[in-house]
């Protein structure tokens, strides 16, 4: 579904990715895992079209693109969520999913409501939301848009035990309708049993770990990421 | 909230027409050619970063709107006005200010 590979960008003077390669299949969870200042968010912008790199292309629904751009993906089933600012400040959540289903067509309202329990946000102006209403809200919108991949970086920064749950089922649900998730975050105890996949930035480069067990048994992985030994 | 932009512009193009007019005492006046170019540009400006101060930026990529649909329909919604305005004025007999 998601293929981006050789991807290479700099800011300034600083290279950021060099070789990065990423793969994300429909009905899967990837997880996006590498240390802070490693170009996760930098990698995930690249595949949303937001952000375009010095080398390499984005491979998106059979459409390969050397620059890919936001617009035309999004349009083919692309959603983005960055770590904050994705709804806009002076609209509710209800004029949200308007626009939504105005744009893409009728979605399982009732059901997004009820399965991340927004109802009593549904009204609400999204600024006088809490930052785990607000990422609730952010996850209804994608479940209402039904999108072919979702790209969340950050998605359980600062939440509660409770919510990362409800925002994992979400992942989860995607996934099993047939959308290509890729997820970035650190809290990996609370990630990991909603993944399939592991990816791992580092170096500037990308290497894929297969599925999380073996992820977790890679000692290179665990020495320079998680920081613990490997349980035997 | 595409909707939004022009009704937005409206106002600030009414605003300016109405301070203007009330500091110089002339009443409603069309402006030179070069002010309303500017006049235009500035809109463009204030459109994006209204656009970014209410955090629609990510909405609207995901929506699949062009970030440049915000300034694009501000300075498109003054640039109209600015030339009724003048056409106005010269059926009305007036010069730009």
């Amino acid at each position: 579904m998601l293929h981006a590979d050789s991807i290479g960008i700099s800011f300034g003077t600083r290279r950021v990715l060099s070789s990065a390669r990423i793969e994300a299949s429909s009905g899967e969870v990837t997880g996006l895992l590498g240390r802070m200042g490693t170009g996760k968010s930098t990698l995930l912008k690249v595949c949303a079209g937001i952000v375009q790199p010095d080398s390499g292309w984005v491979q998106f629904d059979g459409v390969r693109y050397h620059r890919a751009r936001r617009t035309a993906l999004a349009r083919r089933g692309m959603f983005y969520l960055g770590e904050s600012a994705n709804l806009a400040s002076g609209m509710t959540l209800r004029q949200h999913f308007d626009l939504v289903e105005k744009r893409f067509g009728a979605g399982d309202r009732e059901g997004v409501i009820e399965l991340l329990a927004v109802s009593d946000l549904i009204d609400a102006r999204i600024e006088s939301l809490s930052t785990g209403e607000l990422r609730r809200a952010e996850m209804a919108l994608a479940l209402l848009r039904r999108p072919l991949c979702l790209l969340a970086d950050e998605a359980f920064r600062s939440l509660d035990p409770i919510v990362c749950e409800t925002i994992g089922t979400s992942l989860r649900r995607l996934a099993v309708e047939g959308c290509a998730v890729v997820v970035t975050g650190h809290e990996v105890e609370t990630l990991k049993p909603f993944l399939d996949s592991v990816t791992w930035v580092t170096s500037g480069t990308t290497y894929s770990l297969g599925n999380v067990e073996s992820a977790w048994k890679n000692e290179r992985f665990t020495r320079e990421y998680l920081g613990a030994l490997p349980v035997a | 909230m595409i909707r939004a932009y022009p009704a937005r512009a409206f106002l600030l193009w009414i605003a300016l027409h109405a301070f203007v007019a009330v500091g110089s005492g002339a009443g409603i006046v069309a402006f030179s050619t070069s002010a309303s170019l500017a006049l235009t540009v500035i809109a463009a400006a204030v459109g994006f970063f209204d656009s970014r101060r209410r955090h629609e930026y990510t909405l609207l990529g995901n929506l699949g709107i062009p970030a440049l649909a915000p300034p694009a329909m501000w300075a498109g919604t003054i640039l109209v006005l600015e030339i009724l305005l003048r056409a106005m004025t010269a059926i009305a007999g007036g010069s730009p200010a």
